[in-house]
């Protein structure tokens, strides 16, 4: 057995157990999303891909199709599996710029065409923003910043992000309403730093 | 994470699904109600809800981009690449060693994403690349080679700069404000340096603006933005990426967000927006989001607020204050000026040149009064002023007064503080007034006067407790009106702030002699000369009592006593005057301000008056050349100056200077004011004459007719050019042959004098003058006689016989005699001319 065939099917497995309800199994699967997702975005952001921009979705479901590609997985673990990759991307991405925002302040040292036209800089700095931004929603409403995570870090619709958290699509279309309007708005108001 | 947050975002939450369930229309009353009137919650929840409806988060807006490029020790040309040091959405950069160099010199390889793909554009990316590379200045991070990597990507090769931006290293050198300021003037040096060198930055933000080790300045990325941005990118480059164009929002300025014309004018916006965030700590706007929708909005429609109404606690702590009160105190007034100005939308109204923002740092850092003027009321007035022209003073002197006043109230250097707390209390006052204003006149342009009119009812009642302020507002109000020429109106509002002057400071206190001041200004507008003068003489007795030394105040007052002794034709006394207020203004100003500028003009303009004019020339000229310093291209106090000028050399017959002068001045004015404004036509009412004197009577007559084409426009009836004008348009067509049409002319000019001016004006009797020397011409010498003979006694009682203006109606009443053969008379008459004026 190959090493992605033993993988593949550890995550079928822990996608199994964490749809019977199994909270260790999902801490246990986070890591290998990471892992995975990390490699994938890697050469997304080194050009070795012909599409340079990061799509969420395409990344997720490249993630889906390495780790799970040749098992049988029930349909529920599917939304099991996004949840996961979501949070899991997150993650990925907010290390991204932390490393390079950090890469940055160590070097004392700014030769900017990158800055000069796209205002690259600002960007990262707006990822954490949101990131730290989303702390704050979850203290008050985990479920407000899983809406979020789905919809922009797994790239998921509302009706999909419904189906994901197991709550009703008109819920969700008012957390994401909410959450937007919120994080607009602390986005805006911090992008100074 | 405080538990507070949490709760107030489950209250946000309660409230914003409350408004949502209900339909839109019910919302406003249902929030007013449910958050309990609460203000700042209401605008939370309100902007949460607009948010919500008109924004959008998601990943595209954290574009990573990507970059493909060399790797590490692959050669460029003749450089070596050592590593990547930063990646964008256009390109990367590297750093770089040139390989055949014995000194391994250091340098940054910049390499744009996507390639050049046209011939066209190669050879213009490589002729802009020359410019660049000529740009050398020690602030300035020298563009050093530039060439195409095999892959067909265009490259750069820029000096290697270790640095911080300019932010982070005043940040971290917990600088003071005015090192803050010093420093920055060395961009201001930079940016200057290439924009005369027709350079545009078009990115100046402190990423590209560091400062190394040693506290140098130096400028990255001139003008390449343009190199990569502009046309190129029809062909090259995307213009958009996800929906940003290729600038930084935060640092654009409007007309680079609307995707307009740049020009220097955008850099100095830029510059603007950077100092504003190192005084303030944060930047002018706040975007709701990234989005070029929400950018565009925002600089196109919220208020720039001053850097002192929002200086930040941290940016206090950085900048060694010690608490945000104290750093907005210091940022208070000039330098919420001078960022202001910087940061005006409309490029015509900012700093004419980085200049001219880099000479009032300097003042502000010396400590003396800026250029920078406060908009809100005079822009509007000037504005009105060029549209509908009630009065405009006709006189240089008389503005110069009203200038002359205001920059008084702001050198006081100790006072300053205090009278800038005030005034900005004032100008909020104005402020909320303007915007009450607006709505309700649904949009047209709000009449200064209405706004007067407002501002009058409502400063007794809203103001009453605060009698400092209630004064420098009826101060402010009583000056409109005066300016506007509605002098009843004006009266009692300066009566008012000099009583409230004397109760609060006493009547000897300075500002109780300004108020006293411009009490009298008022005096002098309204002719009333001797009421002007005792009161202008009080004054100066007041102010001297308070102090020996060279003054300001004492040289405006001294002016003002020159301009009372101007007008009633006291030409020599008001040259003592106006002589004693630029002795002392040039001991108390630097040599090229602009006040000594304003100080020779009187002088000069009296000497002038004396027909003194080879003696006033060089002033004129030194005032030319001090605005000239000051104001880069077309500038109403060159222009003012150049007018003056013009007039000395004309009456000089100093023809060809005096002609092109003229032109110069002519072309400058319709430049700055367009041909409808009153001092436009003053000056081609001059031209005119000009003109008449070189005997070209057609052309005269022309220019002559272009300023009456204003009359009952911009020109009142009462306007002194008007008369003046039909004078020439007569004299003209009396040269012409047009006797009937000429006789019309003159009667007209005459009896709008009678008409507008006091019966003992000189004015007058120069009409008189005139309309008799035609009488005389065509054999009607009963007519002539009366009007030169009462001419006569006015100009001898004003001006004494020895002046040029009685000596030629001397001229012509000699004339007149010996045409109407009355010898006897007419040898009286000779008898009174002076050899050389005849």
């Amino acid at each position: 057995m190959s090493d992605d065939a033993i993988t593949s099917t550890m995550v079928a497995e822990l996608l199994d157990a964490t749809r019977r309800g199994d909270a260790a199994a999902y801490d246990r699967l986070l890591p290998l999303l990471y892992s995975e997702l990390r490699a994938i975005a890697g050469r997304h952001m080194r050009g070795e891909r012909p599409d340079h921009t990061l799509q969420p979705t395409a990344l997720v479901h490249e993630a889906f199709l390495r780790l799970v590609g040749g098992s049988p997985v029930h349909f529920e673990d599917r939304t099991h599996f996004l949840r996961a990759a979501s949070q899991a991307m997150r993650r990925v991405l907010v290390d991204y710029a932390r490393a390079r925002t950090a890469a940055k302040r160590s070097g004392d040292l700014r030769v900017t065409l990158d800055e000069a036209i796209a205002g690259h800089d600002d960007r990262i700095v707006d990822l954490l923003v949101l990131d730290d931004a989303m702390t704050r929603l979850a203290a008050a409403e985990p479920r407000w910043a899983r809406v979020v995570e789905l919809r922009i870090f797994g790239g998921l619709e509302v009706a999909e992000v419904a189906e994901a958290l197991g709550i009703s699509p008109a819920t969700a279309k008012r957390d994401w309403q909410f959450a937007k309007g919120w994080l607009a708005r602390e986005l805006g108001a911090d992008t100074q730093s | 994470m405080s538990d507070d947050s949490a709760d107030h975002l489950r209250q946000l939450r309660e409230l914003f699904d409350a408004a949502m369930d209900r339909p839109e229309s019910e919302r406003r009353a249902f929030l007013d109600q449910a958050t309990d009137w609460n203000a700042t919650l209401r605008r939370e929840v309100d902007a949460l809800i607009s948010a919500s409806e008109h924004t959008d988060v998601s990943l595209a807006m954290f574009d990573f981009g990507s970059s493909v490029g060399p790797a590490t020790g692959q050669r460029l040309g003749a450089y070596e690449v050592v590593r990547l040091v930063g990646t964008g959405g256009m390109g990367a950069v590297y750093e770089a060693i040139r390989a055949d160099d014995q000194y391994r010199k250091r340098v940054a390889i910049k390499i744009v994403q996507g390639g050049l793909d046209s011939e066209l554009t190669l050879g213009r990316f490589k002729r802009e690349r020359q410019i660049l590379a000529g740009l050398d200045h020690p602030n300035i991070a020298t563009l050093l080679d530039g060439g195409v990597t095999p892959g067909g990507q265009p490259f750069l090769v820029m000096e290697f700069v270790e640095g911080l931006p300019i932010t982070t290293w005043c940040r971290v050198r917990k600088l003071g404000v005015r090192e803050r300021v010093a420093l920055y003037r060395q961009v201001c040096g930079a940016v200057q340096h290439a924009h005369k060198n027709l350079v545009v930055h078009r990115d100046l933000k402190p990423g590209n603006i560091l400062v190394t080790e040693d506290g140098a300045v130096k400028l990255l990325d001139f003008g390449i933005a343009k190199l990569l941005g502009d046309d190129a990118a029809d062909d090259a480059m995307p213009l958009t990426r996800g929906g940003v164009r290729p600038f930084t929002p935060e640092y654009a300025s409007p007309e680079q967000v609307h995707g307009d014309t740049l020009s220097t004018a955008s850099d100095v916006y830029s510059l603007g927006v950077v100092l504003f965030e190192l005084l303030a700590g944060r930047r002018p706007h706040i975007f709701a989001s990234r989005g070029l929708a929400d950018i565009e909005r925002a600089v196109a429609t919220e208020p720039v607020p001053r850097p002192s109404a929002v200086a930040t606690e941290s940016a206090a702590a950085e900048s060694g204050e010690r608490s945000a009160q104290r750093l907005r105190r210091r940022l208070r007034g000039d330098l919420d000026q001078i960022v202001l100005m910087a940061l005006r939308r409309e490029p015509a109204r900012r700093y004419a040149s980085v200049d001219a923002l880099d000479a009032d740092l300097r003042r502000y850092l010396t400590g003396l009064p800026i250029a920078a003027q406060r908009d809100w009321l005079g822009y509007r007035l000037r504005k009105f002023v060029r549209r509908n022209v009630a009065v405009v003073a006709a006189s240089v002197l008389v503005l110069l007064a009203l200038v002359g006043g205001v920059i008084t109230t702001s050198t006081q250097a100790k006072r300053a503080r205090a009278e800038q707390v005030k005034s900005e209390r004032v100008s909020d006052f104005l402020r909320g007034l303007l915007s009450s204003v607006r709505p309700a006149m649904g949009g047209r342009d709000v009449p200064v006067s209405e706004l007067l009119d407002a501002a009058a009812r409502r400063t007794e009642t809203e103001l009453a407790g605060q009698p400092e302020e209630r004064a420098e507002l009826e101060t402010v109000i009583g000056q409109s009106y005066q300016s506007l020429g509605r002098y009843d109106d004006a009266s009692p509002h300066l009566d008012t702030a000099l009583a409230l002057r004397e109760q609060t400071d006493g009547a000897t206190s300075e500002s109780a002699i300004i108020g006293l001041s411009n009490v009298a200004g008022l005096a002098l507008a309204r002719e009333k000369l001797d009421r002007a003068d005792s009161l202008f003489t009080r004054a100066l007795v007041l102010q001297r009592a308070r102090t020996s030394k060279p003054d300001s105040l004492v040289a405006v007052l001294l002016d003002n006593l020159g301009s009372v002794a101007h007008k009633r034709g006291q030409d020599s006394t008001g040259e003592r005057l106006h002589r004693e207020a630029l002795t002392i203004r040039r001991r108390i100003m630097s040599p090229m301000d602009d006040m000594i500028g304003y100080s020779l003009n009187n002088v000069a303009v009296s000497l002038g008056d004396q027909g003194r004019m080879a003696e006033a020339e060089p002033l004129h000229r030194e005032a030319v050349a001090i605005f000239r310093h000051n104001h880069a291209g077309p500038n109403p106090s060159v222009a003012d100056a150049l007018s003056a000028l013009a007039t000395a050399l004309d009456l000089q017959g100093k023809n060809a200077a005096a002609e092109s002068t003229y032109i110069e001045t002519i072309a400058m004015r319709r430049q700055l004011l367009g041909p409808e404004h009153p001092d436009y036509a003053w000056t081609v009412f001059n031209y005119a004459m000009f003109e008449f004197d070189q005997h070209r009577y057609t052309e005269a007559m022309r220019l002559s007719r272009e300023v009456l084409g204003l009359r009952g426009k911009t020109l009142a009836e009462s306007n002194p050019s008007i008369a003046a004008s039909l004078q020439t348009v007569g004299r003209c067509l009396d040269q012409l042959g047009d006797t009937a049409g000429a006789e019309r002319s003159l009667m007209e000019s005459l009896e709008l004098r009678k008409t507008f001016l006091p019966a003992s004006n000189w004015l007058i009797a120069s009409s008189e003058s005139v309309l008799g020397e035609h009488f005389t011409t065509a054999g009607d010498f009963r007519k002539s006689e009366p009007l030169l003979l009462h001419a006569q006694s006015v100009m001898e009682k004003t001006f004494g016989v020895a002046s040029p203006r009685t000596q030629g109606n001397v001229r012509r009443l000699v004339s007149l005699y010996e045409k109407s053969r009355q010898p006897a008379r007419a040898a009286t008459y000779r008898a009174m001319l002076l050899p050389k004026s005849v």
